[in-house]
């Protein structure tokens, strides 16, 4: 194989990128949902995860009063949450200022994501942070190189992280082409009066884009928290940092905004990129990983502002 | 404005203007009273005048042009790194280090309104958030810039060693920037800003040069935030980058909409308040014992962020029950006290303010 002959520093980057690319790319299509159906950016996306991952994390460890549940019967409460999350946003928030403007809507995210930031930090506070626990551990991954060879990562959670990535997004595309409450969805992200006139209930598809974008959320959040390890409150928005919800932005940018397909991988783009640099950057360089991403970000804005698959700026 | 000095007029009777006068005096003595009841007070009273000052800043972007950022603890922290790095590492004095926080700021807000000129709508929120977060990982974490991990000292001047002192300073540089925001909105430019507002290609149409005067409103903005960011540096007396994180970002944008973005006073008002919920609500008295009900653990939390929490519910109930926001309730107030009758609620200009003129 020619990627072995560059060893473990080309070939873990890589499949880290992938890894990462898959996370980014969930919530690059939550984002690109929420986009087509309401044409605004969604500020509380990732949040969304957070919120799914520290209700499984309560129901693992277990937390509080929680009572301890088996793995997968935590994760699908974790899912259940976040789909709740982007449910309640659209009723509470959302659907109250349907005939504000855009900059409102957008005002109002960027709140709800600072309000789930908020509990989550008063919850459970910055100081312990909790260890988000993997099912699957190994060592060192040795597709590329050597193992032990200094270049290495815990897999496992790699091969899961890309299996369920991908089956997610197979699932997805199947649903949306292929089903009627997929269909709906698009049809209102095209036109919703003309959607409206041919008898779909636009209050409720807009309820399911909202539930679905949660979900979205949610799976990129349970995923990436236990490879993260250490989860503080926020960890899915980034304080202080690039968190999933900012390459998941430059993501669906570069996919164009407006294309599911596009937003999945411009996810992988940035994850294979963002692993690179990081790799590659020289390290007088602070911060070199978020340097060349942002510069991609403003590159593609200003070359080709309608991204590489969309249809629109 | 929903009322301009024209309306200052010769039937103002002398008790009427008597009572005006009173309700100015009174108002600048709180304000003062603020900064010299205490020390403690005072350093609260600095951190409001700061928060007035970026509030004022984003007023700019968010209420007249009528765009998004999501990145003003970028601006604001390169004024704060190059006004402490000067000051530390050459020694140039206060006000020149002001002076040069408020270039670094307008600096990069060019820097960004640049690229901003070339997307459209709502992208800006988007270059903002990337461009705001890449500065704090890696400008602010420059290391013979910053100081290193420890973060770069900015030692005050001797004379403004004390809070009180250090407040007048900020209370004079926010009236000077209350008086160049009243002058720009009264100029050809405020105007300006208006109509991109309301509609850049009717803008355009009638002959604004567009690109221009977004620039402008960028580099204002910036130049503001940054002044804010010197004065932070040198309120707590060192930069460390760590402090301009996302979160203080997403303050801003809420204290702005809250406060009631387009309106200069509800602006200040705004600010004024999450300051007050920054700093004062976590050593507030009923506050404390509100969260002793809770578990120690809990308790100490709330303390901390509680204060988040409360400004964005505000946000929320304000968005969905009261658009245009503080500036809503206090507008009466504020056009009796620049010499207009006292009236109640007037809702006709609804549609003229608030964070977004158009559906």
């Amino acid at each position: 194989m020619l990627l072995a002959s560059f060893g473990g520093s080309f070939g873990v980057p890589l499949v880290a990128g992938i890894r990462d690319g898959c996370i980014y790319g969930m919530v690059a299509i939550g984002l690109v949902l929420i986009y087509k159906s309401n044409r605004i950016f969604n500020f509380a996306q990732a949040e969304f995860g957070s919120v799914g991952a520290f209700i499984a994390l309560a129901f693992i460890k277990p937390l509080g009063g929680f009572p301890k549940l088996p793995y997968a019967v935590a994760l699908i409460l974790g899912l259940v949450a976040s789909a709740g999350t982007g449910l309640l946003t659209e009723r509470l928030v959302i659907r109250r200022l349907f005939n504000a403007s855009r900059a409102v809507l957008l005002v109002a995210t960027a709140g709800v994501a600072l309000f789930l930031i908020s509990a989550e930090a008063v919850i459970l506070g910055i100081q312990d942070l909790r260890v988000f626990p993997r099912v699957a551990t190994g060592t060192h991954y040795a597709f590329f190189g050597p193992p032990g060879g200094g270049d290495s990562f815990t897999y496992g959670w790699t091969e899961i992280d890309i299996v369920v990535g991908l089956l997610l997004l197979g699932a997805l595309g199947v649903w949306f082409f292929r089903t009627r409450w997929g269909k709906s969805i698009l049809a209102v992200s095209q036109d919703a009066t003309a959607a409206r006139a041919v008898g779909i209930n636009v209050n409720r598809v807009s309820a399911l884009t909202w539930g679905l974008a949660g979900l979205l959320g949610g799976a990129a959040g349970i995923l990436y928290a236990p490879y993260k390890g250490a989860v503080p409150p926020g960890f899915m928005t980034g304080i202080g940092e690039f968190g999933p919800l900012v390459f998941g932005f430059i993501a669906a940018v570069i996919g164009g905004m407006t294309s599911l397909p596009g937003a999945f991988a411009g996810g992988l783009a940035v994850g294979i990129i963002g692993d690179f640099a990081e790799k590659y950057m020289p390290t007088s360089v602070p911060g070199g990983e978020q340097v060349v991403l942002a510069t991609l970000l403003l590159l593609v804005l200003l070359v080709r502002p309608s991204g590489l698959l969309g249809r629109e700026a | 404005m929903a009322t301009s000095a024209a309306t200052i007029d010769s039937r103002l009777t002398a008790p009427g203007v008597a009572a005006r006068g009173g309700a100015w005096v009174a108002l600048a003595a709180g304000v003062l009273a603020a900064g010299l009841f205490n020390s403690d007070t005072a350093a609260y009273a600095i951190t409001a005048a700061i928060y007035v000052l970026i509030g004022l800043s984003l007023n700019v972007i968010l209420g007249y042009i009528g765009q998004m950022s999501l990145g003003h603890q970028g601006l604001m922290g390169s004024g704060a790194l190059f006004a402490a790095y000067l000051s530390t590492a050459h020694g140039l004095p206060f006000a020149v280090d002001l002076v040069v926080a408020g270039v670094a700021g307008g600096v990069v807000a060019v820097l960004v309104g640049v690229v901003a000129l070339r997307v459209r709508g709502l992208y800006l929120a988007l270059v903002t958030l990337v461009v705001g977060i890449t500065l704090q990982t890696s400008l602010f974490e420059v290391p013979s810039l910053t100081g290193g991990g420890a973060g770069e000292p900015a030692n005050r001047p001797t004379l403004l060693l004390s809070n009180d002192r250090f407040y007048l300073v900020c209370v004079a540089v926010v009236i000077g920037a209350l008086y160049l925001d009243t002058r720009l909105t009264g100029s050809k430019a405020g105007r300006a800003f208006l109509a991109i507002k309301e509609d850049e290609r009717v803008a355009a149409a009638f002959g604004i040069n567009v690109v221009g005067y977004k620039l402008l409103a960028f580099v204002l903005s910036g130049i503001l935030a940054g002044v804010a960011g010197g004065l932070y540096a040198f309120s707590s007396e060192q930069f460390n980058g760590n402090n301009f994180s996302f979160l203080l970002a997403l303050t801003f944008v809420l204290m702005t909409v809250v406060g009631g973005a387009g309106s200069r006073a509800g602006v200040v008002a705004g600010s004024v308040l999450f300051a007050v919920l920054q700093t004062f609500l976590a050593n507030f008295f009923l506050f404390k014992d509100f969260t002793q009900l809770f578990p120690t653990n809990l308790s100490n939390n709330l303390l901390q962020f509680g204060p988040n929490l409360v400004a964005a519910l505000l946000l929320l109930i304000t968005l969905a029950v009261n658009p245009r926001g503080m500036a809503q309730q206090i507008e009466p107030v504020v056009a009796w006290m620049r010499g207009g009758p006292y009236r109640g609620a007037d809702r006709s200009h609804a549609i003229r303010e608030g964070i977004s003129g158009r559906p």
